[in-house]
């Protein structure tokens, strides 16, 4: 079989060609293997991201960050998961539950490719930083930047014309984010040795605990 | 089609209103599961003949039972929005808000999941404005000034629909007043007096306006 006839679902052709490669998704008669693949990529990403975020403490901690990450991501992305339908039908989609679920993971995994490939760079702050208010905004910015190229590739996918407007999409993908910002303070400590009292446990949320830890209060 | 529509509101806003005050008492969720639905349908009834009238102005050409069903529909809309992030809001409100704390935290926490609701609302209704807009582009002849008359409705909408919210209160639920339907006070005030004077100095000040 020619390689132009079977179709290539890897990192490189999700990264080159994220229009190409919702396009392969939603016309594959296979489509469970590549939607695996895709969400072991979000959440390996979100893992190495995680262990970077973690070094700033010790090997424990980043190792406890690295399943924090992990779950942070899957339960986010489900929990918003019907809001992505609604978003996306209401912007014209006409993609059936489960495609609109791959295009919702070649965002995820774009993201997730994004932070593990930028997860060297926050390793390399981590452990040579003491200010957790740093590691807190430089961990942001660059989930940001793996964010706008999640959006990035949504945008793709209507070039493609795997939609007709990614409009909901992105309305989703900010909830998403949102969700998860949410999640990670919910499981915090992220940033303190296990079992320690650094941070506070009650409920809160995210904006409030992020403006406490930045400014250290 | 219009009675579908309806029927989509009610439900998904009385859906969205047992979110809005879950976490003051089961009480008040159904309380304001009841009141929600009150509020989105009475403010399209009361604003419906001023949307026919300016539908009329701007040379739309709508009969008033055209003018109902879009508006309707563009309810709908925002009511499925409402819906779908009825799970996110309550996922928020369960692991953000307090269950005790001082005065100030509480009003601090209260505080900022009415900007939540307040944003979500509105962006909601904003999309159900944006999709009527592109309805009635196609349904309007082209000597019709399209632009003007949906900015006409949306204002009317926003603020009836702000003030019918106001006179239903409580709808989140102050956390150091108790629980009931209507407030002995409800006709006292307006929205806007309550926004700039104790919603937004309560963000500012973290909940140290009383």
């Amino acid at each position: 079989m020619s390689q132009s006839q079977s179709p290539r679902f890897n990192v490189s052709s999700l990264l080159s060609d994220p229009g190409g490669f919702a396009a392969r998704l939603r016309d594959s008669e296979r489509f469970a293997l590549p939607a695996v693949f895709l969400a072991l990529v979000s959440l390996v990403g979100a893992a190495v991201f995680g262990f970077a975020v973690g070094s700033f403490v010790d090997l424990q901690v980043a190792f406890a960050d690295s399943a924090k990450m992990v779950g942070v991501v899957a339960f986010s992305f489900a929990l918003t998961y019907p809001t992505m339908y609604v978003f996306a039908s209401i912007s014209g989609s006409t993609l059936s539950p489960a495609r609109l679920l791959g295009l919702g993971l070649v965002a995820t995994a774009t993201l997730g490719c994004i932070l593990a490939a930028l997860a060297p760079v926050l390793w390399l702050f981590s452990v040579s930083t003491e200010t957790v208010g740093f590691i807190v905004v430089f961990a942001a910015l660059l989930a940001g930047i793996g964010a706008f190229f999640a959006i990035s590739a949504l945008a793709r996918a209507r070039q493609s014309g795997v939609v007709a407007s990614t409009a909901g999409l992105s309305a989703w993908f900010i909830v998403f984010v949102v969700v998860a910002l949410q999640t990670v303070t919910l499981v915090r400590p992220m940033l303190a040795p296990l079992g320690s009292s650094r941070d506070p446990s009650g409920k809160c949320f995210f904006l409030g605990h992020f403006a406490r830890v930045v400014t250290n209060e | 089609m219009m009675k579908r529509d309806v029927l989509i509101v009610v439900l998904s806003t009385a859906a969205y209103g047992a979110v809005l005050a879950a976490w003051r008492s089961p009480l008040m969720a159904a309380y304001v599961a009841v009141k929600l639905p009150v509020v989105f349908v009475a403010t399209t009834l009361v604003v419906s003949a001023f949307c026919w009238a300016a539908g009329l102005l701007c040379r739309a050409g709508l009969r008033y039972c055209e003018v109902l069903g879009a508006v309707f529909s563009a309810m709908a809309v925002a009511g499925s929005i409402l819906l779908a992030l009825s799970p996110v809001v309550l996922y928020f409100v369960f692991s953000g808000a307090p269950d005790a704390g001082t005065r100030e935290e509480m009003r601090f926490a209260h505080a900022t999941m009415m900007m939540v609701h307040i944003l979500v609302l509105a962006c909601a209704g904003a999309t159900g404005n944006l999709v009527l807009c592109r309805a009635l582009r196609r349904r309007v002849p082209p000597a019709c000034r399209l632009a003007p008359m949906v900015a006409l409705w949306i204002a009317s909408f926003a603020v009836v629909g702000c003030q019918l919210g106001w006179i239903m209160r409580p709808l989140v639920g102050s956390p150091n007043i108790a629980v009931e339907f209507l407030r002995s006070d409800a006709l006292d005030s307006n929205f806007l007096e309550s926004l700039f004077r104790q919603i937004i100095p309560n963000i500012i000040s973290k909940g140290a306006v009383p």
